[in-house]
């Protein structure tokens, strides 16, 4: 009795649940099947699982999932097509909207770590210039040393140079000192200039006729020929005796030797060494004027005393 | 109908089916319409016209134009259905553009904050180019 109510309840219900569809269904469209849903559906799925959507836009796929959730329970209800598709857009730009604030908020993101890179390399750019600009510096300076040395070191040369003027212009004027100075003792030995350089003619005052010592007067001459050779040791003298035509050629050449030796060994007795003098006697050779006239043979009878140049040479007689 | 289904057993052949009478009653109702606009659908159209301001604010005109378009459409014929009575469509047509101003702002605010962040990105390079330079001169 029971269980035959309960079969009749049901298939009451069942019918009324029948009238109630069909009154649903003239409300909306005949169709379950809806693209735009469909396509909500798939995109929400997309989004869902993307983890960048789902962590930046949380409320936003929640409202889609609940429109989604709407349009297809209008849609499995039967709903007005308009309605069912009203809803599913709205789940569309939500997830549309989701998508594009994940884009947004990893777009803010970057920002965020840019700003921090930037200011580390800021930071780091200031460090290169600072560094640039120390080098910079540093090599200004060396620069500066250098030149600074290098005027130093030019200063110091132009001091040498000017060193060695002054020297080379002191010894200059020693020299010219010495050349007037060697001038002025040629002049007091009364020598004379020469083809073979400076001759110093004595004549027989210094000795006596037929004679070869050397009278005393003859000592003053003798003395300053001494005192010049020590000063320039550098000059050596050659000494030459000589006689007019009386007497014999042997005779001759022997007095005439003699009396150049008698003037040597006043020399060297004078501290002029042994080597520096030489002497010869050409006896009545080279007379310097007429053996004819008694004044002509008082010329002739006479020691020519020739001084050397400065390397000790003296020229051989040649006329 | 799930209610109905529930209490079944415990209710007798008559009520259940008044009830269901009433179901269908409700149902068809939904098919009704021309009602005054509710102070739901006045409040939505606002915020609709809101976020359509907001949107021209960021500069949805120039990064996100067809949105932005269709917002202001749909806005305006959300206006229409309200004049003509049809208020169910004036809450579709203002949900909708409401979204797609939102979409059209957001899309404008993405764009351009991608910009500066690619923008960023280029002072920073440029910025290491000239350490680089620096640092080897």
């Amino acid at each position: 009795m029971k269980i035959s109510a309960c079969t009749r309840y049901t298939s009451l219900l069942l019918v009324i649940l029948f009238a109630g569809s069909l009154l649903v269904a003239g409300c909306g469209g005949p169709p379950r099947y809806n693209p735009l849903v469909d396509e909500s559906r798939a995109s929400y799925a997309d989004a869902a699982s993307d983890p960048d959507v789902v962590a930046n836009a949380p409320d936003v796929l929640q409202a889609a999932e609940a429109d989604l959730r709407r349009s297809e329970q209008l849609l499995h209800d039967g709903a007005d097509p308009e309605e069912v598709e009203h809803y599913a857009y709205l789940a569309k730009q939500r997830v549309a909207i989701a998508r594009e604030t994940a884009r947004l908020k990893q777009a803010e993101a970057s920002i965020k770590r840019a700003e921090v890179e930037r200011k580390e390399v800021q930071l780091e750019a200031r460090t290169v210039e600072a560094e640039a600009a120390r080098a910079e510096a540093e090599a200004s300076r060396r620069e500066a040393e250098r030149r600074a040395a290098e005027a130093e070191s030019n200063r110091e040369l132009a001091e040498q140079k000017a060193q060695e003027a002054q020297l080379a212009r002191q010894q200059a004027e020693q020299a010219l000192a010495r050349a007037q100075e060697l001038a002025n003792r040629i002049a007091e030995l009364e020598a004379e200039q020469t083809a073979r350089g400076l001759v110093l003619t004595l004549s027989d005052v210094l000795f006596d006729v037929d004679k070869a010592d050397l009278k005393p007067g003859a000592q003053r001459a003798i003395d300053e020929l001494a005192n010049f050779l020590n000063e320039y040791p550098e000059r050596n003298v050659l000494i030459e005796g000589f006689t007019d035509n009386t007497g014999s050629n042997e005779y001759n050449l022997d007095l005439s030797s003699r009396r150049a030796m008698s003037v040597k060994t006043a020399l060297v007795a004078r501290g002029i060494g042994d080597s520096r003098v030489r002497t010869i006697g050409y006896g009545e050779e080279y007379p310097k004027a007429t053996n004819g006239t008694a004044a002509g043979r008082q010329l002739n009878r006479r020691v020519e005393v020739i001084i050397s140049d400065k390397s000790g040479n003296i020229p051989t007689r040649s006329n | 109908m799930v209610e109905l289904m529930n209490i079944l057993p415990t209710r007798p052949p008559s009520s259940l089916i008044a009830s269901g009478v009433i179901a269908c009653i409700l149902l068809l109702g939904g098919c009704a319409t021309a009602q005054p606009p509710s102070p739901q659908l006045t409040a939505t159209l606002a915020t609709a016209n809101e976020t359509v301001k907001q949107a021209r604010e960021v500069g949805a005109q120039e990064y996100a134009p067809l949105e932005l378009q269709t917002a202001e459409q749909k806005l305006e014929a959300a206006k229409t259905a309200i004049a003509k009575k049809d208020n169910e469509r004036a809450g579709w047509l203002a949900k909708e553009a409401m979204v797609d101003a939102k979409l059209a702002e957001v899309k404008a605010r993405s764009a351009k904050t991608q910009a500066a962040a690619r923008e960023l990105q280029e002072s920073i390079e440029t910025l290491r180019q000239e350490i680089a330079r620096k640092k080897n001169g």
